[in-house]
């Protein structure tokens, strides 16, 4: 048997065969449309760098990785606005739970806080965007149907009442559980952030919201240099990208640190109260426990942070 | 631009706005800083009479101090191009208002445009003579023009206690006063205690981005 197989003369193979041929063309036409096909998507990820399309969810970053993507985040805010700022995260405070109550009479409708939201928060300026938007409807019935946002004439109106809404920092809050990618979540002072590297922008948030406390970045935030806040939080109010949601977040950049959150230090009227759920002592409490309040559509159960009251 | 000379009948206003610089200045010298701060904790004691926290070294709240609102016209302008005027306590001080329970809207001679629209009360229901710079109330103590608001919440009582819960008010600083200290507004800051109904303002201009419908 061996001997037959030796025997027999070698074939030789040739070098390159029709099939190999076969091979390498459909192969480079099938690199050239892939090619071709993923085009659209090296426009669209003009800006996106490989450490940010790698970057994992804020609650698996180590602090070496939250440095060095605060860092990053910040020579990209140099680069695209042209402006020196600092990105920190401060963290929840200890047996601290926020809460924020709100005057209803005396409330002047005036969107001083919806425009120190503005400003703090680096929104978007051709959009006026905001976290609050503030309500004017009729003073009795109170019916957020026939209510409007978008008065212009000076105020306060007799006979009409006004209801600044932003987000309630709900318990249960239903934009939470909505999020497909778990890019928000509740933390443990009470405060529904959002990881905005991690957003999709699927916006299912944004329909769950009974208050419609959510926004998302159409565009690009335009913001003119000089306007930016240079205190930024990860969390908060540095700038966000394109297509990804957005909301308030009590201004933790502050609000962690014991400041007051900047819509309260706007408002001319004195309407707004702030402080620590946990503290027995706190206003908050006093305000829950001495006046009439009442929270934005309790049927919903989302249990709000968020509480309305009245001292007439 | 030039400001043309005033004519003589202003020159009576230019000598009363002379004794306002001077009585302000001497005010000034005369509180120290130390005094300020002082006085500054004690209406602090009038705002907060429940600390928010039981720990020791917590940081102040302090209430703003404005400085008086109605006084006579003097037909001059500050450095801000503002009307100036100068308090009442620059005459009164010294003079005794003819008519002591004058309702100041019907002053008709000199003190035109000076106008209260307060539940039309004469100014002693409020003022003290001498210099209407200290206050009555109505069991006839006098307090000084940093405790006024002892004052109002004779009648404002509900508004008071409100104040005094941090539930009425603006405040700037620090919800947390283990961190920090706070600033509030006094009364006077929004209230013309002369005119007290807020004014009529332009708000903010309205989002554009889209809403309910």
């Amino acid at each position: 048997m061996s001997n037959d197989e030796t025997s027999q003369p070698p074939v030789e193979k040739p070098r390159f065969t029709r099939r190999t041929a076969l091979k390498v063309a459909t192969g480079a036409v099938g690199a050239a449309a892939f090619t071709r096909a993923m085009a659209p998507l090296a426009s669209f990820a003009g800006t996106l760098s490989m450490e940010e399309l790698l970057q994992k969810h804020y609650k698996q970053l180590s602090d070496e990785d939250k440095q060095r993507i605060f860092r990053r985040l910040e020579a990209e805010t140099k680069r695209d606005y042209g402006a020196d700022v600092t990105i920190r995260d401060p963290q929840p405070l200890e047996n601290v739970r926020y809460g924020y109550a709100l005057n209803l009479s005396t409330c002047i409708g005036c969107r001083q806080c919806a425009k120190a939201c503005h400003q703090e928060n680096n929104h978007d300026r051709p959009s006026r965007n905001a976290y609050i938007r503030v309500f004017e409807m009729n003073k009795a019935s109170m019916e957020l149907a026939n209510a409007t946002a978008e008065y212009e004439h000076p105020v306060p109106v007799d006979g009409r009442r006004y209801m600044p809404v932003a987000c309630h920092h709900c318990g249960k809050p239903p934009c939470v559980d909505v999020c497909p990618v778990k890019a928000t979540w509740k933390e443990k002072d009470g405060i529904v952030v959002i990881d905005y590297n991690w957003c999709i922008g699927c916006r299912y948030c944004e329909a769950a919201c009974p208050y419609h406390a959510r926004r998302f970045n159409w565009t690009r935030p335009e913001v003119p240099k000089d306007e930016i806040n240079p205190d930024q939080g990860y969390l908060s109010n540095r700038i966000r990208p394109q297509s990804v949601m957005e909301k308030c977040t009590f201004c933790l950049h502050r609000t962690r640190e014991g400041r007051l959150p900047a819509c309260l230090e706007a408002c001319p009227a004195g309407a707004r109260v702030f402080g620590n759920l946990l503290d027995p002592k706190s206003e908050i409490r006093w305000v829950i426990e001495n006046k009439r309040v009442y929270v934005l559509k309790e049927d919903h159960g989302t249990e709000p942070s968020f509480y309305y009251y009245f001292s007439e | 631009m030039i400001r043309p000379k005033p004519p003589p009948s202003l020159l009576v206003s230019h000598a009363l706005h002379a004794v306002a610089l001077l009585g302000a200045l001497s005010s000034v010298l005369a509180s120290g800083c130390h005094e300020a701060r002082a006085e500054d904790t004690k209406t602090a004691r009038i705002a907060s009479p429940t600390p928010t926290s039981s720990a020791r070294d917590l940081h102040p709240v302090t209430i703003h101090r404005p400085y008086p609102s109605l006084g006579m016209n003097t037909g001059l302008r500050d450095y801000q191009d503002m009307p100036s005027r100068a308090p009442c306590g620059t005459c009164h001080g010294f003079l005794e208002p003819k008519e002591k329970y004058a309702n100041a809207n019907k002053l008709e001679k000199f003190h035109k445009g000076v106008e209260i629209q307060h539940g039309g009360q004469s100014c002693r229901t409020c003022h003290a003579l001498p210099g209407l710079t200290a206050f009555n109330l109505a069991g006839g103590e006098k307090v000084p023009y940093d405790e006024v608001m002892r004052l109002c919440g004779q009648c404002h009582a509900q508004r008071l206690a409100e104040y005094q819960h941090g539930a009425h008010g603006g405040m700037t600083g620090y919800w947390d006063l283990s961190r920090g200290p706070r600033s509030r507004n006094h009364c006077i800051d929004c209230h013309n205690p002369h005119a007290p109904a807020v004014p009529r303002m332009k708000p903010a201009p309205a989002p554009n981005y889209r809403t309910f419908d």
